[in-house]
C-alpha cells in the first residue's frame, strides 16, 4: 500500500482517523500499532513476519542491557547488534555478498534471490538505535512491548522514512495529544507532500525514463535527463518525508524534518546537513562519532569518513554503483575539508576573475551551482544500477556520445519539459514554503482552497495513471 | 526488621532479579531459534509459495491484457529464447507474430536454481537481439525493452515486455504470495 494510491486516501487512513479519534486515549496505541502492522501486511503477507521478530528480539534485549553490567553488556551488545545486521545482510546483501566472493575466488555459487523486505532498512537502523541509546543510558528501555512495538512499525515512517531516533520520540510514546490545530497542520503537511509526489516527481520521472530509454543521446539530452531524475528524486523522497510527518501530526506524534531545501547548498558538505537528515544523523551518531569523528589524526579521519560514506552508500542498495556513490561523496566531503582553504580565497586569484563585489569570497550562485553541478554527477551512478550504463550516461553529458552537443531531439525535450523542469526548480526551494506560510498567516481560508485545489488535482492524476510505488522503497 | 529478614528479603530480591534475566536470556534464545528457522524456510521457499503453473496460467489470462499476444508452446520457447521448455518444471509464454510488436510475457517454474543464470542469459540475449532490430527506427519499441521487467522470486522467473508489465507483474505476485 503506499500513500499515493487511492485505496490508502479513501478507505485505509480515514477509517484508522476515524477509529483513533473516537476511541479512548488508552486505546489509540493499540489503534495505531494494528493499522501499522495490517498496513505492512498488506504488502509484505509474509515479512510481517520479520519486522514483528526485530520488534520482539529488540525489546527483550533492549530490557536485558538495561539490567546487565561491564563486559556482560558489552557482549549482550555485540550479540543484538550482530542479530540486527544479520537480518539484513541475509535479506538484502546476501546476493551481492555471493557475487563478491564469485568475483574474488573464481567460484559459481549460486545464491536463490531473496525478495527485499520493503522497509527492512529503515526499521533496522531504528533497531540498531534504540539498542545503542539503551547500552549508553542515553534512554531507558522500554517496558512496554507495544509502545515499543509502536515506535518500531508506525506506519507513516515505517516504510521509507524518515529515521526516527528511539530519543526523539520515547516522551511522545506515554504522551501524545492531538489537537485541531496539530491534525490540521498535518493534513496541510500531507497534501503539499502528495503533490510533491504526484504532480511533480512522477511526471519528471517520466523525462527521464524517456531519456534513458534512448541509448544514444546528445550532452544536451543526457543533463536534461539528469536534471529530471535530479528533482524526481528530491521530490519522490522530501514527498513521501512530508507526507510521513504530516501523518504523525495527524495522530499527535512530532517527526524531525528530513530535508531542508538540500539544492540551495553551497558546498557538499551542506548539502548532507539538508538531504535526507535523519540518515545522516544516524551514520554521525552512531558510526563516525564511534569511530572517533575528527578528533583523531588526520589518516584515521580520513578512514572514518570513507567508512562512513562507503556504509551510506551500500545501505541504498546492495550493487557496486551504490557503494561509488557513497564513496563519491566521501571523498568529496574530504576535499572540502582538506584542500587548501584559502586557494579560492586568494585575491590575486578571485581579482583576476571577479572584478566586482566581495573579492574574497566566491558568489553564493556561483558555489550553489558549483555544488548542484557534483550532486547531479552523483545522481547518474545512483539512478543506474549497471556501472557500464552510469559510466556511458556520464560520458553522453560530457561530450562522448555520437549525437554532438544539441541535436533535435534535445531540442525537443528541452521544449516539451521546460516548464515542467523550471517550476521543478523553483518549487525545490524554500520560495513556495514561504509563500503559503505568508498565505496561511494571513489569508486561511485562501489557503485552504489552494490546499484543496492541490488535492484535487492529485486524485486527478491518480485516477488517470497507474501503479506508482516510491523510488526509495527499494531500500 | 531483624537481621534474619533483611538477609532474606535480600535472597528473594536477588534470585528474583537472577530469574529475571534468565527469563529474559530464555526469550532471546527461542527468539533466535525461531529466526533461524524462518530464514530457513524463507530461503528454500525464496518467500513465495509453491504454486502449479496453470494456477498462474488462469490468473494471467483472467487478470491481464493480452489481447496482442498468443499463447507460445516449445516451438516458440525454441524460437525467441533457444531454450527447451520441458527441462523446466512448467512455463508461460505470450508472444505475438507481428514482427513490430515486441511484447511477450515468460514465466518459468524452475526444476534447479542453477537454471536461473541459463533463463537470465537467454533473456538477455533476446532483449540485446530486440533492441538491435529496433535500433534507429522503432524508439517506441526499443522504450518498452529497456523498461523490461526481469525477476527472480521463489522457484519462479518472470520477464515481460510491455506497457502493462507493471499490471502482469502484480497479478503474477499475487498469485505465489
Amino acid at each position: 500500500m503506499v500513500f499515493s494510491s487511492l485505496y490508502f486516501l479513501f478507505s485505509f487512513l480515514p477509517l484508522v482517523l476515524c477509529s483513533y479519534y473516537l476511541m479512548p486515549e488508552r486505546i489509540k496505541n493499540v489503534i495505531l500499532l494494528l493499522a501499522s502492522i495490517f498496513f505492512y501486511a498488506w504488502g509484505e503477507p509474509v515479512y510481517v513476519v520479520l519486522m514483528l521478530f526485530s520488534a520482539a528480539f529488540n525489546y527483550v534485549v533492549g530490557l536485558d542491557l538495561d539490567r546487565t553490567q561491564g563486559n556482560e553488556k558489552k557482549i549482550l551488545l555485540f550479540f543484538a547488534v550482530s542479530v540486527n545486521l544479520l537480518i539484513l545482510g541475509f535479506f538484502k546483501y546476501s546476493g551481492f555478498c555471493i557475487e563478491i566472493i564469485n568475483s574474488i575466488f573464481g567460484l559459481s555459487l549460486t545464491c536463490r534471490e531473496l525478495a527485499l523486505p520493503i522497509g527492512i532498512s529503515f526499521y533496522t537502523f531504528q533497531s540498531l538505535s534504540y539498542i545503542a541509546d539503551v547500552y549508553r543510558g542515553k534512554v531507558e528501555a522500554q517496558r512496554n512491548l507495544l509502545k515499543f512495538a509502536l515506535y518500531l512499525t508506525m506506519f507513516p515512517q515505517l516504510i521509507a522514512g524518515p529515521i526516527v531516533q528511539y530519543s526523539d520520540i520515547a516522551a511522545q510514546l506515554d504522551n501524545h495529544r492531538v489537537t485541531c490545530t496539530g491534525a490540521g497542520a498535518g493534513l496541510d503537511r500531507f497534501i503539499r507532500g502528495l503533490s510533491k509526489k504526484v504532480l511533480l516527481a512522477n511526471n519528471l520521472g517520466m523525462i527521464y525514463t524517456g531519456i534513458q530509454a534512448v541509448s544514444e543521446r546528445s550532452v544536451l539530452t543526457a543533463w536534461i535527463g539528469i536534471a529530471a531524475y535530479t528533482l524526481q528524486i528530491y521530490f519522490d523522497f522530501s514527498g513521501y518525508s512530508d507526507m510521513a510527518i504530516g501523518l504523525g501530526k495527524m495522530f499527535g506524534f512530532t517527526f524531525s524534518e528530513n530535508f531542508r531545501y538540500p539544492y540551495i547548498s553551497c558546498s557538499i558538505t551542506e548539502f548532507w546537513r539538508r538531504w535526507h537528515i535523519s540518515l545522516s544523523s544516524w551514520f554521525r551518531d552512531y558510526v563516525y562519532i564511534p569511530l572517533g569523528g575528527n578528533r583523531v589524526p588526520v589518516w584515521k579521519h580520513i578512514r572514518n569518513i570513507l567508512i562512513v560514506w562507503m556504509l551510506t552508500g551500500l545501505w541504498h542498495g546492495a550493487s557496486w554503483n551504490f557503494v561509488i556513490w557513497g564513496l563519491y561523496y566521501g571523498v568529496l566531503l574530504l576535499l572540502e575539508k582538506y584542500f587548501p582553504k584559502n586557494f579560492f580565497m586568494e585575491k590575486h586569484f578571485t581579482e583576476k576573475f571577479f572584478t566586482k563585489g566581495d573579492a574574497d569570497r566566491i558568489p553564493r550562485w556561483i558555489r550553489q551551482l558549483i555544488t548542484m553541478f557534483f550532486v547531479m554527477v552523483g545522481w547518474v551512478f545512483f539512478s543506474n544500477t549497471d556501472l557500464s550504463e552510469a559510466v556511458l550516461y556520464l560520458g553522453q553529458m560530457f561530450g562522448r556520445g555520437t549525437c554532438g552537443i544539441v541535436d533535435a531531439a534535445a531540442l525537443y525535450d528541452l521544449r516539451s519539459n521546460f516548464i515542467l523542469l523550471l517550476a521543478g526548480w523553483i518549487a525545490s526551494g524554500p520560495a513556495p514554503a514561504i509563500w503559503f506560510e505568508k498565505l496561511e498567516e494571513n489569508r486561511p481560508k485562501a489557503a485552504s482552497v489552494v490546499d484543496a485545489a492541490l488535492f484535487l488535482l492529485c486524485l486527478a492524476y491518480l485516477v488517470y495513471s497507474s501503479y506508482n510505488p516510491f523510488l526509495y522503497f527499494r531500500f | 526488621m531483624k537481621r534474619e529478614e533483611m538477609i532474606f528479603m535480600g535472597s528473594g530480591k536477588h534470585q528474583k532479579h537472577h530469574f529475571r534475566l534468565s527469563g529474559l536470556r530464555a526469550a532471546e534464545l527461542l527468539l533466535i531459534v525461531f529466526l533461524l528457522i524462518y530464514m530457513i524456510l524463507i530461503f528454500r521457499t525464496g518467500n513465495s509459495r509453491d504454486v502449479e503453473m496453470s494456477v498462474i496460467s488462469k490468473a494471467i489470462a483472467g487478470g491481464c491484457r493480452l489481447d496482442d499476444l498468443e499463447a507460445g508452446g516449445s516451438g516458440d520457447m525454441k524460437r525467441c529464447f533457444q531454450i527447451n521448455g520441458s527441462e523446466y518444471e512448467g512455463y508461460l509464454l505470450y508472444t505475438s507474430d507481428d514482427l513490430m510488436n515486441v511484447n511477450e510475457l515468460l514465466i518459468v517454474k524452475i526444476r534447479d536454481v542453477s537454471q536461473f543464470n541459463t533463463l537470465e542469459d537467454a533473456v538477455d540475449k533476446r532483449l540485446e537481439d530486440q533492441k538491435r532490430n529496433f535500433h534507429g527506427y522503432g524508439t517506441d519499441q526499443e522504450e518498452l525493452l529497456r523498461n523490461a521487467i526481469i525477476m527472480e522470486r521463489g522457484s519462479y522467473f518472470f520477464y515481460a515486455v510491455s506497457d502493462q508489465a507493471e499490471q502482469w507483474e502484480e497479478v503474477f505476485l499475487s498469485c505465489i504470495r
